[in-house]
């Protein structure tokens, strides 16, 4: 699935063409995991995956360079306070 | 206050004989649930709604109170429960509370059980860390600088806080089980069709299943016996009797032949997880099992063919969501642009790129290369498990293939799928099957699992209380 793919999948799933770093880094990464995906699965007694008619076949298109990958999290996890994780386990004795 | 172990059995027989009201365990649960806030387990506490439930449960009188009379429950956010947000962890769902309540939570309600809130979870349940909701992520009480497995890693936390006794979770490739192992509790994932699906908010159809998370076997089957059994609103649900599993669960019991996964497979465990499920094998030879390797399916090829299908499932399913009907819509130019504007600001990273898989596998070109072929694979999966069964009551396998990572590690998605490997053999073939504790690795909690063929769920119980009390 190359890029142009990408947009026309994105039009199926009625989401916008990525316009971020970080969406396009997500999309762009749908695609290499398809690509692994369809090889390990038809590699099991076929061999490597086979191209579908009229096109060029899942795992054959160039695939685009990899962007950083974004932090995680939205923001910095706030601090814990020091006991909070002593106090984790007493437990109510009614419970 | 002194350390005190939990049981859920046992504050159930106190509150079946009077030694607890249903709101003085309500209050208690609720005053946990707020100590133990910074964990992130809860989208929403319901403290004034559990304690009115509560004191309508006090004042039955001794013949009418049910089973799970006055205990507290957690239910996970992609789980309707009437009146309170039901945001399945999306930004997409912020502010819708259903109508109705799903029929696990109907049954729960009718046995006597409060719920005190609903739990975080991965968005739609596309996660194994609960750090992909739209709300902060959930931190694991047993170390709270790591993940607690996911996507029901708030009900898993929410448990082994002490924040509820039992909770709901649902499980489409090891979302029950991979979170309970990592918590150091007990998950099960019934068979598919033993609890209805109504009311949960659907991402894979023919793999999610409502199960239950508790710190012990007898709790945990009473949890199940109330929530199984066939129901008219679901038609995948089954008609199947339910056995007694609380009695199965409270008479230990390991089967005489456990099969388990050969040596190329185990590879994927870190050292130290290998070590302690080489433990869990001397253990259960110990006990007199007869434990012997047998050739069970690729997990490779299972990882592949399992998020294939899902994904091409999620992509169905998750067409709903377009700022219509449910959550929040963003204006667009016109209708269609608003669907595309609601659903692009909506649904997260890793939804939108589940839903651009499955989009781009149903697509023509795709469909007959990829799809049928994860299908027959799946169909191959599904025969060989069952198979094993001919050479084993029940088979062993890990529950997850390293300790939970920190919070602030983050996998490549792949690296993260693959981490699935050993939890979605079930899945693919609909079996039941029950994370266990069985000690620790690096100090954090190790889970194994457990497999039955279909509806032996108390062979299930039964073997894990045996093998929970060896460790």
């Amino acid at each position: 699935m190359d890029f142009d793919e990408i947009l026309k999948v994105c039009a199926l799933s009625r989401l916008n063409a990525p316009e971020t770093r970080a969406e396009r880094h997500a999309y762009t990464t749908a695609r290499d995991t398809l690509s692994s995906l369809v090889e390990r699965v038809s590699a099991r007694e076929h061999g490597p995956a086979a191209p579908a008619s009229g096109d060029p076949g899942p795992g054959k298109a160039p695939l685009r360079a990899d962007e950083p990958r974004p932090h995680p999290l939205p923001g910095a996890l706030p601090e814990l306070a020091p006991e909070f994780r002593a106090r984790l386990l007493l437990v109510p004795p009614i419970l | 206050m002194e350390p005190s172990p939990r049981n859920g059995a046992d504050l159930a027989d106190r509150l079946r004989a009077g030694a607890v009201s249903a709101e003085e365990a309500t209050r208690a649960t609720l005053a946990r649930a707020r100590e133990t806030e910074p964990l992130g387990a809860f989208l929403h506490l319901d403290a004034e709604g559990a304690v009115a439930a509560a004191r309508r449960l006090d004042a039955l009188a001794e013949e009418e109170r049910g089973p799970l009379f006055g205990l507290p429950v957690a239910v996970k956010d992609n789980i309707a429960v009437r009146g309170l947000p039901s945001t399945s962890g999306s930004a997409l769902l912020d502010g819708y509370r259903p109508p109705y309540d799903a029929t696990a939570v109907e049954r729960l309600r009718r046995a006597g059980a409060v719920v005190v809130g609903k739990t975080n979870l991965d968005e739609f349940g596309m996660g194994s860390s609960t750090t992909r909701s739209y709300r902060a992520p959930t931190r694991n009480p047993r170390d709270p600088e790591r993940i607690p497995g996911g996507s029901s890693g708030g009900s898993a936390a929410a448990v082994a806080g002490g924040a509820a006794l039992a909770a709901l979770g649902t499980d489409t490739g090891g979302s029950v089980r991979q979170p309970a192992a990592h918590c150091g509790i007990f998950g099960i994932r019934p068979t598919y069709g033993r609890v209805s699906r109504y009311g949960v908010t659907a991402y894979a159809s023919s793999f999610d299943q409502v199960g239950c998370m508790a710190t012990d076997p007898v709790w945990l089957a009473q949890l199940l016996a109330v929530i199984a059994g066939r129901d008219p609103r679901d038609a995948t649900s089954s008609g199947e009797p339910v056995p007694d599993f609380a009695a199965a669960a409270a008479r230990p019991s390991l089967p005489p032949r456990i099969v388990t996964c050969g040596p190329e497979e185990l590879r994927a465990l870190d050292a130290e997880s290998r070590d302690a499920f080489s433990a869990v094998v001397e253990a259960l030879e110990r006990a007199g099992c007869a434990v012997r390797a047998a050739p069970l399916p690729s997990a490779a090829t299972a990882v592949a063919a399992y998020y294939l299908l899902v994904c091409a499932e999620a992509s169905s399913n998750l067409a709903r969501f377009d700022g219509m009907r449910y959550g929040r819509r963003r204006p667009g130019r016109h209708l269609i642009d608003t669907y595309y504007q609601s659903r692009s600001a909506g649904f997260g990273p890793e939804v939108r790129r589940r839903i651009l898989l499955g989009a781009a596998i149903l697509s023509k070109g795709y469909r007959d290369a990829v799809y049928r072929t994860a299908a027959s694979a799946r169909r191959e999966i599904t025969a060989a498990l069952l198979s094993a069964f001919g050479e084993g009551d029940l088979v062993l396998l890990p529950t997850t293939v390293d300790p939970p990572r920190r919070l602030t590690e983050e996998p490549d998605p792949e690296a993260e799928y693959d981490s699935d490997r050993f939890t979605i053999l079930a899945a693919l073939a609909a079996l039941p099957a029950i994370s266990v504790p069985a000690g620790e690795r690096a100090g954090l909690p190790f889970g194994v699992q457990l497999l039955a063929p279909p509806w032996r769920e108390e062979s299930l119980l039964s073997a894990a209380a045996a093998l929970s009390a060896r460790f």
